[in-house]
């Protein structure tokens, strides 16, 4: 990206660290705060048949990592909403990345796979059936979010909107927080309560 | 089958999605599994609307007793897994002075079909339905801090939580309803 892009970028980084909660962990979350650096991940498979790592993504402005999987019924009535996202901020340099977690029948690869291409994703679908990368969020429901910075760090975590119905949804997250990032401001909202199916951690 | 629909085969979340239950098109086929109930059904169950002054009441009212809610949603998957055991608990400890309360995070407009899967369940209990459905108030009202169901909370008979069973991606293992039942047997073991 440009220096005046990075510069940007970073105030709004820098920004986040400065005047994010200064806790031992976030409101909803017992694992990261705003500001920690978020974790990276590696190899893992996606539904394209590659394998993924977050450094696949560096170039992008901000990444949104998307803690989800298949079969649960809040994740589902927000996959549109994450097709939507994904695709019309891929242009401004925003990677969406989905990685599901559970080890069930339901969610595993090729359901995923299955999945993916019956809606039509326009993101990156991965599986970790080490489950280390929710962990190392503190990731607890399907769909959980967090937004990091160019610097990688935690800008927002948490729910993507208001409402689990598409309708009803008045306040959109994570929309807010990348638009913010994407114009070198911190997010007005850095952090609100996940909502959804509980991962089934092994 | 008549269980399985009555669950509510179907994306929960779609506007204007029918509350009488039945297969909708684009159903979920894995929503909810059929769950055969602890005993045959007791006929109505008691369920209401309910804010967090309601929920303080039914609780005030058991006061003196430990208290087991139990906090699910038609859309959540463990939870009606798991609500058979939440009955039997109450089959087994309810003469021993145990109080079992539920809580329903499903949508307020799906009260008939919430109403008969307590009642294919035998929720011979307390049920209550969220007023604010699956939406953030209901977490927030309910402290249910991590935004994920299956939630327990155990009450002892002073009315003060002593333990909650929720998800913790820090632990080395998730809990199970054999430790719910653990709990609770140590808790009624207490003498008042």
């Amino acid at each position: 990206m440009d220096r005046r892009h990075w510069i940007f970028a970073s105030t709004a980084c820098l920004a986040t660290l400065v005047f994010g909660v200064v806790a031992f962990a976030g409101d909803f979350n017992s694992k990261v705060s705003v500001g920690d650096v978020g974790a990276g991940f590696q190899n893992l498979d996606g539904v394209d048949g590659k394998t993924h790592s977050s450094d696949d993504y560096k170039a992008a402005k901000v990444l949104v990592l998307c803690f989800t999987c298949n079969h649960c019924p809040v994740a589902v009535a927000y996959e549109d909403r994450f097709i939507e996202f994904a695709k019309e901020y891929q242009s401004k340099d925003v990677a969406f990345v989905a990685i599901n977690v559970n080890n069930g029948a339901a969610d595993k690869l090729p359901a995923m796979k299955q999945r993916a291409q019956a809606k039509g994703f326009t993101f990156p679908y991965l599986y970790d059936p080490s489950q280390a990368s929710a962990r190392a969020y503190g990731a607890t429901c399907t769909p959980h979010l967090f937004v990091l910075c160019a610097e990688r760090k935690i800008a927002y975590m948490g729910a993507f909107d208001d409402s689990n119905n598409a309708d009803r949804a008045k306040k959109h997250f994570v929309k807010d927080a990348v638009d913010s990032l994407l114009a070198g401001k911190k997010p007005a909202v850095t952090e609100t309560r996940q909502r959804g199916c509980s991962i089934k951690y092994d | 089958m008549g269980l399985v629909v009555g669950l509510g085969c179907r994306p929960r979340f779609e506007p204007g999605s029918s509350p009488a239950g039945g297969d909708q098109p684009g159903s979920i086929q894995d929503a909810a599994p059929a769950v055969p109930p602890a005993q045959s059904p007791a006929g109505p169950v008691l369920l209401r609307v309910a804010d967090r002054q309601v929920y303080d009441e039914v609780l005030a009212k058991h006061r003196g007793q430990p208290i087991l809610v139990d906090f699910w949603a038609s859309w959540c998957v463990p939870c009606t897994e798991q609500f058979p055991h939440t009955v039997q608990l109450h089959a087994k400890y309810a003469a021993r002075g145990l109080t079992v309360v539920s809580v329903s995070l499903d949508e307020p407009e799906d009260e008939a079909s919430v109403r008969r899967f307590l009642e294919q369940q035998g929720a011979t209990f307390d049920n209550l339905l969220s007023r604010w459905g699956g939406d953030d108030p209901s977490f927030e009202h309910f402290d249910i801090r991590a935004g994920t169901i299956p939630h327990y909370k155990l009450y002892d008979r002073d009315g003060q939580v002593v333990e909650t069973f929720s998800v913790d991606p820090a632990a080395a293992r998730q809990f199970t309803p054999a430790d719910i039942e653990h709990s609770v047997v140590r808790l009624l073991e207490e003498t008042p």
